[in-house]
C-alpha cells in the first residue's frame, strides 16, 4: 500500500514536472513568419511532441521531458534541426529558416 | 417734338438702338438687384462664418474645459492613490525593517503584497535575497521558494511585456560548464556573442560574455559591451553584473545614452545540467521605472528636438 502510494505521489510529481516543459516562439524566413501549418517536432529522449505554425508562424512545443532535446521543421520538402535546452518552465525560441544551397538551415534568432 | 419739326427725318433706329432703350431701365434694375443679391450673399456668408467660429470656439471652450477637469481628477486620484500607496508601503515595510510580523508566512505575504504593488518604484532585489535566506532553515522551504520565484517570474514577464512594446531584444542559451554561449545552430559554443540592435534610430551593436556561473543561488555573471557608431567614432562602454531570478528590468537596467536601457532578464535556470537561458533587452528610457528620473539636460535636448521637429514638419 505504501509502495503504491509513494510511486503514485512520484508519478503525480513527474507528470505536473513535465506538463509545464514547453517551448514556444516564432519561425520565420527572411523576416516574414513562416505560413500557417509548417509542422515541427520536438524530441526529447525517446519522447516526442509536435506542433504546427499558426497564421503569425507561432508555435508551441509540450513535451514530457526535459534536458537536451532536438527540434526539428519540415519545411518546403526539406528538414532541419536545432539541439534545444527544454527546462520545466516555458523557453522562448525564436526561430530563422534560410536556404543553404539545398540544405534547410534552422537556427535561434 | 417731331410735330414740330416735319422737315427733319426721324432717325432710324435698328435692332441694337431699341435694345439700348429697352435695357437702359432694366439695366439699372438688374444692377439694383446684384448689389442687393452680393450684399445678402456677404452679409449671410459673414454670418455663418461668425456662427462657425462661434461654434469652434464654443467647441474649443468645452474641450479645454473637459481636459482641466480630466487632468484635475486624475491629479487627485494621483493624490490619494499615493497617499494609499504610502499608508501601505509604510505598514508592510515596517514589518521588514522593524522586526514586526515574526513569521515567514506573513513576510513572504508581505513582500508578495509590495511587489504586486511597488514593483515599477522600487528595486525589491535586496528583500527577495533576505527572504529567501530566511527561509533557508524552514521546513516549508520549498513552498516558500516557489512562492517568490512565482511571484519574481510573473513581475519579471509583466514588465518585459511593456519593453518589449518599445525596445528591441535578444534571447541567448549559457553554457555555465564551458562558461560560454550557445550558438544560434545550438551545437557550436562560442565564447561571446554579438548582436546588432535598433531603438528610437539608435544602433547599437551588444557584444555578450558569461563570466559565472553560480549553480548554488542560481545566478550568472554577465559583461554587456555596448558598441554606438557615433560621429566623432564608436562609443564603448562595458557593463558587468550578476543576474539571478530576482533582477527586475523596469528597475535594475543599465542607463546608455540618449536616455535608453540595457538590461537583461533570467527565464530558466537548469543547475544540474548547467544551462540558463536569458533576455537581454534594449529599450527607450520611457518604459523604465518610476524610480529613474531622466537626466536634466536628456529631457531638454528631447523637447528642443520635438521643437525642432514641430518646425520642420510640413504644413505649419
Amino acid at each position: 500500500m505504501r509502495k503504491s502510494l509513494v510511486l503514485g505521489a512520484l508519478l503525480l510529481a513527474g507528470a505536473s514536472a513535465a506538463g509545464a516543459a514547453e517551448i514556444h516562439g516564432t519561425v520565420s524566413e527572411g523576416g516574414k513568419p513562416l505560413p500557417k501549418g509548417v509542422a515541427l517536432k520536438l524530441d526529447c529522449a525517446g519522447v516526442s511532441g509536435t506542433a504546427q505554425t499558426d497564421e503569425f508562424g507561432s508555435y508551441s512545443l509540450k513535451v514530457a521531458g526535459t534536458g537536451e532535446c532536438k527540434l526539428s521543421i519540415d519545411y518546403n520538402g526539406s528538414s532541419a534541426s536545432l539541439p534545444v535546452t527544454v527546462y520545466e518552465k516555458p523557453s522562448r525560441y525564436d526561430l530563422a529558416v534560410r536556404k543553404d544551397g539545398d540544405k534547410l538551415v534552422l537556427s535561434r534568432k | 417734338m417731331g410735330d414740330g419739326d416735319p422737315g427733319r427725318e426721324r432717325p432710324r433706329r435698328d435692332g441694337w438702338d431699341k435694345a439700348a432703350i429697352v435695357l437702359q431701365p432694366v439695366g439699372g434694375l438688374l444692377t439694383a438687384i446684384a448689389v442687393a443679391v452680393l450684399g445678402f450673399w456677404t452679409s449671410s456668408w459673414l454670418r455663418d462664418r461668425e456662427a462657425r467660429e462661434a461654434i469652434l470656439r464654443e467647441r474649443m471652450q468645452t474641450n479645454e474645459t473637459n481636459a482641466r477637469l480630466y487632468s484635475e481628477l486624475i491629479s487627485k486620484r494621483e493624490e490619494s492613490e499615493s497617499a494609499l500607496r504610502k499608508d501601505m508601503f509604510t505598514s508592510i515595510i515596517t514589518s521588514f525593517l522593524g522586526g514586526g510580523a515574526g513569521n515567514l508566512e506573513q513576510k513572504v505575504l508581505n513582500l508578495e503584497l509590495l511587489v504586486y504593488n511597488f514593483h515599477e518604484s522600487l528595486n525589491l532585489k535586496p528583500l527577495f535575497l533576505h527572504l529567501a535566506r530566511q527561509v533557508k532553515d524552514s521546513p516549508q522551504r520549498a513552498d516558500y521558494i516557489a512562492r517568490l520565484n512565482r511571484v519574481a517570474e510573473e513581475v519579471v514577464k509583466k514588465q518585459m511585456l511593456v519593453i518589449e512594446e518599445g525596445g528591441a531584444t535578444f534571447d541567448v542559451s549559457v553554457d555555465g560548464t564551458s562558461l560560454a554561449l550557445v550558438a544560434p545552430d545550438g551545437q557550436s559554443r562560442v565564447p561571446f556573442i554579438a548582436r546588432d540592435l535598433v531603438v528610437d534610430g539608435i544602433a547599437r551593436n551588444f557584444k555578450l560574455e558569461v563570466l559565472d556561473f553560480d549553480r548554488a543561488n542560481e545566478q550568472v555573471d554577465l559583461r554587456v559591451t555596448v558598441r554606438t557608431a557615433e560621429p566623432t567614432g564608436a562609443e564603448t562602454i562595458s557593463t558587468e553584473f550578476w543576474l539571478g531570478h530576482f533582477d527586475f528590468p523596469m528597475i535594475d537596467n543599465t542607463r546608455l545614452p540618449h536616455d535608453q536601457r540595457l538590461t537583461a532578464v533570467l527565464n530558466n535556470f537548469d543547475a544540474a545540467r548547467g544551462r540558463a537561458d536569458l533576455t537581454v533587452a534594449y529599450f527607450p528610457g520611457k518604459y523604465a521605472g518610476l524610480r529613474e528620473k531622466p537626466y536634466y539636460d536628456e529631457v531638454l535636448a528631447k523637447l528642443l528636438a520635438a521643437g525642432k521637429a514641430d518646425r520642420a514638419a510640413p504644413g505649419r
